[in-house]
C-alpha cells in the first residue's frame, strides 16, 4: 500500500466521491445510516415480540422460570456478554481509526471484532451441547422434561433456544458483513473517504450486542 | 493530534460498559429477591442506552434519524402495555398451573 492511497480519492475507484443520485457524500452517508436505522427498528420489533412472549410466560409460570434460570449456564452466558461488549468496543474503535485514516489499525480492529464473534458462537455451541447432554431440547423434548414435568419448563427452554438461536444467526450475519467490509479496507476500497460504509456494519454489530445485553439478564441472571 | 484516534466518549463508554457488566454479574450472586430482575434490567437498559448513544452515535444524529428507533420503541410499548393489560385482567389464566392427577391404583 503506498502512502498516497489514503488521501487520493482516485485510488478509491468508482465508489468515491459519491453515487451520482446524491448531491454529496455527506447526504449519501446520511441516507445509508437512516436506512440502517429503519431496518434496526424492524429488528427491535422482531425481538420485542419474542421478549413480550417471554415476559408473559414468566408472569404465568414464575416458579418454572426461576428454576430454569438457575439451571442455565450462568458462567458461559456471562462470559459471552463480556465477549460481545469487548467486540463492540473494538468495532467502535475501528470506525474512528478508519475515519482518522488509519486503515491498517482499523483492519486489525475489525479482525479482532470478528474473532470475538466466532468466540461467542463457540461458547454458545459449548453451552448448547451441555444442555443437549442434560436432555434439554426445543419443544419440551428430552429426559429433563421427564424429571421436571410442570408447565413452564418447555416454554422456557423453547424460548431459550429460539431467542438465543435467532440472536446467534444475527451474530453470524454480522461476522459476514464485517468480513465484507474488512476485504474493502484491505483492498484499499474502503478508507476515511467513504468510512460511512463501515459505520453501517458497526451499527448492525452494536444492535446485536444490545439485544444480547437484554437476553443475558432474562435467561441467565434474574 | 493525529495520534489521538479515539474520542473520549468511546473510551469512557467502553469503561462504563465493562464496569456495568461486572456489577450486574456480581449482583446476581446477591439475594435481592423480587428486585433482582428489576435491578438487572435497569443495568441492561443503561448499557443499551450507552451503546446506542455513543457507539451507534445516535446521540449526534438529527431528530428524524432518532424517530426511526423512537417509533419502534413506541410500538413495542403499545404491544407490551396491551399484553400486560390482558394478563392482569383475565379471570382465570388460560394456562393453569399443572396439577398432577391423583394416582390411580
Amino acid at each position: 500500500m503506498t502512502t498516497a492511497t489514503h488521501h487520493e480519492p482516485a485510488a478509491i475507484g468508482h465508489e468515491a466521491p459519491h453515487l451520482e443520485h446524491f448531491e454529496d457524500l455527506e447526504k449519501q452517508a446520511h441516507a445509508s445510516r437512516l436506512g440502517m436505522w429503519i431496518f434496526l427498528a424492524t429488528e427491535v420489533l422482531l425481538f420485542g415480540g419474542a421478549f413480550a412472549l417471554f415476559a408473559s410466560y414468566q408472569v404465568v409460570f414464575p416458579e418454572a422460570f426461576r428454576y430454569s434460570i438457575h439451571h442455565n449456564a450462568k458462567l458461559l452466558g456471562s462470559l459471552n456478554t463480556g465477549v460481545l461488549l469487548v467486540s463492540s468496543i473494538f468495532v467502535a474503535a475501528a470506525v474512528h481509526a478508519l475515519r482518522g485514516g488509519r486503515s491498517k489499525l482499523a483492519a486489525w480492529l475489525v479482525t479482532a471484532t470478528m474473532a470475538l464473534g466466532f468466540a461467542f458462537l463457540g461458547i454458545k455451541s459449548i453451552e448448547y451441547s451441555r444442555h443437549f447432554a442434560e436432555g434439554i431440547f426445543p419443544g419440551g423434548v428430552g429426559s429433563f422434561f421427564q424429571e421436571h414435568r410442570g408447565p413452564g419448563f418447555p416454554e422456557f427452554w423453547t424460548l431459550y433456544y429460539g431467542m438465543t438461536g435467532l440472536h446467534a444467526i444475527h451474530v453470524t450475519i454480522g461476522i459476514g458483513v464485517l468480513a465484507f467490509l474488512l476485504a474493502g479496507i484491505v483492498r484499499g476500497k474502503l478508507t476515511h473517504v467513504n468510512s460511512h460504509r463501515l459505520d453501517i456494519g458497526a451499527i448492525y454489530w452494536h444492535l446485536v450486542d444490545v439485544i444480547w445485553i437484554f437476553l443475558w439478564p432474562l435467561f441467565y441472571l434474574a | 493530534m493525529s495520534s489521538v484516534a479515539f474520542p473520549r466518549s468511546v473510551t469512557w463508554t467502553g469503561v462504563a460498559l465493562i464496569a456495568l457488566w461486572l456489577a450486574s454479574f456480581g449482583l446476581s450472586f446477591v439475594d435481592l429477591g423480587d428486585a433482582a430482575l428489576v435491578v438487572a434490567l435497569v443495568i441492561a437498559a443503561v448499557k443499551a442506552v450507552l451503546v446506542v448513544a455513543f457507539f451507534m452515535e445516535l446521540a449526534y444524529e438529527p431528530f428524524p434519524m432518532k424517530l426511526a428507533l423512537l417509533s419502534a420503541a413506541a410500538m413495542l410499548a403499545i404491544l407490551i402495555a396491551l399484553m400486560a393489560a390482558d394478563l392482569v385482567t383475565r379471570d382465570t389464566p388460560p394456562l393453569l398451573p399443572y396439577r398432577a392427577p391423583a394416582p390411580q391404583s
